[in-house]
């Protein structure tokens, strides 16, 4: 009977109950993360109800306006780099001390180098760039909403989801083993019975159709809703990396989505796609994985290289070099993206004709990315540049990402890959491509768009403290990996044997002691700001002399955007503007505004997919199929209702914009010398400084 | 046969008369219903990959050994019929002025559509 309702779930799976009855260094490290959660809960609720603010928590998680998904993309991100960066730390600790044996298990090590992998890449980078993609993209290309907001809400929820599920393994049963990529046979039910390996496949696949929906979502927003006047050729560079994603999303999630269902097949139901005997290959596995794999990389790289790109031409008050080239080059690596996969196992065993084909077209990638780089230096040159937060990051990621880039080309040969590869020399090429490219990208275009949406500028001090940190933490932590790597130091190692590796491991543990301070200083700045909001307001909407469309809004931006959609006859149209002196023109007609209403829709989908796959986690088959169907009952349900909608009157949005738009006109604005002061109001001047 | 191909076309087939804004916004659906097919599409594609590499390799029963192949050929071409009619029926039933024709002209030409996106 307890079976039937508990299924595999005893009570011993709970981790609190393993510390207590087998207390050592390991189950204490996993208690004491499991018990952050409830802790966590228990803090939040009673934050909640001592301040009130069920209610407004409420309106959030119903919302289906674009900027307040993209804020909880974000806050999710945020609390899953938490749980990465301690999981990073831990690591490097253990291989710090790891001389013949650190304090981790070995089973506790693969988890955290599983776990780690990927929380960074699925629910921290993933939703960073969705998050970032909700905010900014619909105010660019001058949309007042994405084109499916219910979906949106959904693919948010689906992401949620699996994000839940990730948690959960922290408090009951265990993770899997197999690392971020999961090969199987030893992900198989014969060599990996227990929960572990469920855990990962149905966390990435309900995330994962959570990104495909995301990615449909925003090709079609961009496709279908740019105001008028907004031809491709004009959008701005963030807008164009954001559709080469969602291009990327639709075409390579779903051989992760077709390789997990028969990863799950294989498991649940015994079939033989992946297993040893019985007519299974598990190559098949490893190359359909590398197929969302690799596009996967520049899913995540595009959109930063978007905002590398606004930071180049808005911090130096010029238009961006080389526009057509930048925008031919995007498009160029997401073509190539998907014929590359093959170079993430060279060692398969094909002939040499097919690895040297896999290798050129590696080689090849690192042309279209040079043409961006060199672009964005072209638009640095004779500048009005400023040396703030966003710059700090630009010029890290000039620095550090070309090295990453360039080890890249050095393991796409495929003669010394067949040396280099599962060592450490590839943990140091991937974090050095993700941290200086993706993060820095990510955290750049918080700290640029933060006062579009909050109204309020984050502390330029501060932010430019944690850029320095987030830099120097990455050299010290994973260029030592470089030289261990050639040492022959295999990736993935708890403990090793060479003496000569310990000054190495030690120098790589310091900087991630300094990476766990570079993210305590995020939340910092942000707390910092908040506290001193008042003194960082921007109510103007334009504090760096922005360029696109999104800064021709009031900042906190109103939820309807824009209150006429605006007209496009050139690129920089905001700049453009600007410089002519039409920006903040009175508007002669207003109409009225119908947003879409808040709905439950994704929220009930975030519970019934948990409850899928908590479900099938533990073989609860009553709350899988209860779950299942109540999914699509909620489906049909709404599909046959109509989508409600409120509409915003005409006088109402008349008031706010008019008063906005007088006091810009009569308002003096601060030039560039300005811009980190409290002067600042949003409220940009021209510099007298003339471009060469 | 009075179908009329709009100068702004999206994927699919653009039928009939432009109905100004209505038409837009369920423009912006057909197409993200377009999209989300081909995503469906490469879904599909991958598992007939794995399915085109394992034969080869298999040591065991075949499709051939599993299953009557004859009795799911029919299967399969009923419910490809079905589906086929499914849409000549929707044609005929959104546009009746054009006659029953035009289901079955528009159906049986898959370059139509493909040629429209």
């Amino acid at each position: 009977m307890l079976d039937a309702i508990f299924g595999r779930l005893t009570w011993d799976s709970i981790i609190l109950v393993q510390a207590v009855e087998q207390p050592n260094i390991n189950t204490f490290i996993t208690a004491s993360a499991a018990a952050m959660m409830p802790v966590g809960g228990v803090m939040i609720v009673a934050l909640l109800t001592w301040m009130k603010w069920w209610k407004p928590l409420f309106e959030w998680l119903t919302s289906v306006d674009h900027k307040k998904i993209g804020t909880m993309y974000i806050i999710f991100a945020v609390i899953m780099l938490f749980r990465g960066v301690v999981e990073g730390m831990l690591m490097r600790a253990n291989q710090a001390v790891g001389l013949n044996g650190g304090f981790l298990s070995s089973d506790h090590f693969n988890q955290l180098f599983t776990t780690h992998g990927t929380n960074m890449i699925f629910f921290v980078a993933m939703p960073f760039l969705f998050g970032l993609i909700n905010i900014v993209v619909p105010l660019q290309i001058g949309a007042r909403d994405v084109a499916f907001p219910r979906l949106n809400q959904i693919s948010l929820g689906l992401t949620a989801a699996g994000g839940f599920l990730f948690m959960i393994s922290l408090m009951i049963g265990e993770f899997s083993t197999g690392g971020w990529t999961g090969y199987p046979s030893f992900t198989g039910r014969l060599a990996n019975p227990g929960v572990g390996p469920d855990y990962y496949i149905l966390a990435i696949a309900i995330s994962g159709i959570g990104s495909t929906l995301t990615g449909v979502n925003f090709s079609v927003t961009i496709y279908k809703l740019r105001t008028a006047g907004m031809s491709f050729m004009r959008m701005p560079l963030f807008t164009w990396t954001a559709l080469c994603t969602s291009i990327l999303l639709i075409f390579a999630m779903p051989p992760l989505t077709a390789c997990c269902a028969m990863l799950g097949l294989d498991r649940f139901l015994g079939f033989h796609f992946f297993t040893n005997d019985m007519g299974g290959n598990l190559m098949n596995f490893i190359n359909l994985f590398w197929m969302f794999g690799h596009p996967e990389v520049y899913i995540l790289i595009l959109p930063a290289f978007g905002v590398m790109s606004e930071i180049a031409s808005t911090y130096s008050g010029k238009r961006l070099y080389g526009y057509t080239s930048i925008v031919a080059a995007t498009m160029c690596i997401a073509v190539l993206s998907f014929t590359v996969w093959l170079h993430h196992f060279f060692t398969m065993g094909q002939s040499a004709t097919v690895n040297a084909a896999f290798g050129v077209a590696t080689l090849l990638i690192a042309i279209p990315t040079g043409v961006k780089i060199y672009d964005w230096l072209a638009t640095l040159w004779g500048g009005r540049i400023r040396f703030t937060a966003p710059m700090i990051y630009l010029c890290g990621f000039f620095v550090l990402f070309t090295i990453g880039g360039l080890s890249g080309v050095i393991l796409a040969s495929p003669t010394l890959d067949y040396q280099l590869h599962n060592s450490q020399f590839l943990v140091a090429h991937f974090h050095n491509v993700i941290i200086p490219g993706v993060l820095f990208g990510i955290l750049a275009g918080i700290h640029i768009w933060f006062p579009k949406i909050y109204g309020f500028r984050l502390m330029e001090s501060l932010s430019r403290i944690t850029a320095f940190l987030w830099a120097i933490g990455f050299i010290l932590a994973f260029m030592p990996l470089y030289q261990t790597g050639m040492m022959g130091m295999t990736r993935r190692t708890v403990a090793y044997q060479d003496p000569d590796l310990v000054p190495w491991m030690i120098v790589s543990g310091i900087g991630s002691l300094i990476l766990g301070l570079a993210f305590l200083f995020i939340l910092l700045t942000i707390f910092v700001s908040v506290l001193n909001r008042k003194k960082l307001m921007v109510p103007f909407g334009d504090p760096w002399d922005g360029r696109s469309l999104e800064w021709a809004t009031p900042a906190p931006t109103p939820e309807w955007n824009f209150a006429v959609l605006p007209k496009v006859e050139c690129r920089d149209v905001f700049a453009d503007a600007k410089e002519k002196g039409t920006a903040y023109q009175p508007i002669e007609k207003y109409d009225d505004i119908e947003m879409p209403a808040n709905t439950y829709y994704g929220f009930i989908i975030m519970i019934m997919a948990s409850g899928l796959g908590f479900g099938l986690v533990w073989h609860m088959w009553w709350l899988a199929i209860l779950s299942f169907l109540g999914a699509i009952a909620t489906a049909i349900i709404y599909a046959f209702l109509p989508q409600k909608h409120y509409v915003i009157p005409a006088a109402e949005v008349r008031e706010i914009d008019e008063a906005w738009r007088r006091a810009a006109r009569e308002g003096r604005g601060v030039t560039r010398d300005d811009e980190g002061n409290q002067a600042n109001q949003g409220l940009a001047r021209p510099d007298n400084i003339t471009n060469p | 046969m009075s179908f009329s191909i709009r100068k702004s076309l999206h994927p699919g087939l653009n039928l009939g008369e432009d109905h100004g804004d209505d038409h837009l916004e369920a423009e912006t659906s057909v197409f993200g219903f377009w999209v989300f097919m081909m995503s469906d599409l490469v879904t599909f594609g991958m598992f007939f990959a794995v399915f085109a590499t394992t034969m080869p390799l298999a040591c065991c029963p075949g499709p051939k050994e599993l299953f009557d192949l004859g009795s799911v050929a029919w299967q399969t071409a009923f419910l490809l019929a079905s589906s086929l009619t499914s849409g000549m029926a929707i044609l005929t039933a959104t546009f009746p002025l054009c006659g029953p024709s035009l289901g079955s002209t528009v159906c049986m030409s898959p370059v139509v559509s493909s040629g429209v996106s």
